[in-house]
């Protein structure tokens, strides 16, 4: 079951990265924090905007694994779940 | 658009953060930090290492090495709570609310038991075929 999990993951991370059309150097391109002066710069911004599109296209996704992992291998009840 | 939060301010306002995505979790009982790290560092890992492979693949990089390793930033963020800790996260409703959406559980939970119903489809397939 989890290994479906990753595949849906993978996939819809790889399918993003397809339309986004950017390469991994420019992905990386910014500072690991992204700062002030990063997103003022018009190629960082591009970068930037780049990740939060991915961000978005993971975020279900990675919850659902989530909520997979805690209630169904370790029992654990899920309340409510937030995200940015 | 989605960022992360310090202090109920989307964080990159303040010149801090934007990597990771940050889950707070509402949950009966509190899991042992230990098995939550370990979930946060699988789920990085997995995310991570999709989107380095993609790259490998499209022979954009030479390396296999996890993104998230690359930039030496986690990209996944457990914050396990109880009930009773929703306010100091700022997540009971309210207009002074922190802007975090509230991920759709049921929805969730159909998927995995459209998935789980998939793998058992497959199942009896093989079983029928051999």
């Amino acid at each position: 079951m989890i290994r479906k999990i990753e595949d849906y993951i993978r996939g819809v991370i790889q399918l993003k990265l397809e339309t986004l059309g950017i390469s991994l150097d420019e992905l990386c391109d910014t500072p690991p924090e992204f700062n002030e002066e990063a997103l003022r710069d018009p190629i960082r911004y591009k970068s930037y905007r780049a990740f939060i599109s991915l961000k978005e296209t993971y975020k279900n996704p990675v919850g659902l694994a989530i909520l997979y992992l805690l209630e169904q291998q370790y029992s654990y009840k899920v309340l409510e779940m937030y995200g940015p | 658009m989605v960022h992360d939060l310090v202090a109920g301010q989307p964080a990159w306002e303040q010149g801090i953060s934007g990597r990771d995505i940050d889950y707070i979790i509402v949950l009966e009982k509190l899991p042992p930090r230990e098995l939550i790290d370990a979930i946060e560092n699988y789920l990085d890992n997995l995310v991570g290492s999709a989107i380095t492979n993609y790259f490998f693949k499209k022979k954009g990089c030479t390396t296999l090495e996890p993104y998230n390793k690359v930039i030496k930033h986690n990209l996944v963020e457990l914050h396990t709570i109880l009930p009773n800790m929703k306010n100091s996260y700022g997540i009971n409703s309210s207009v002074f609310s922190v802007p975090v959406e509230r991920l759709d559980l049921k929805g969730f939970r159909k998927r995995i038991m459209e998935l789980r119903q998939s793998i058992e489809k497959l199942g009896f397939l093989e079983d029928y075929m051999h």
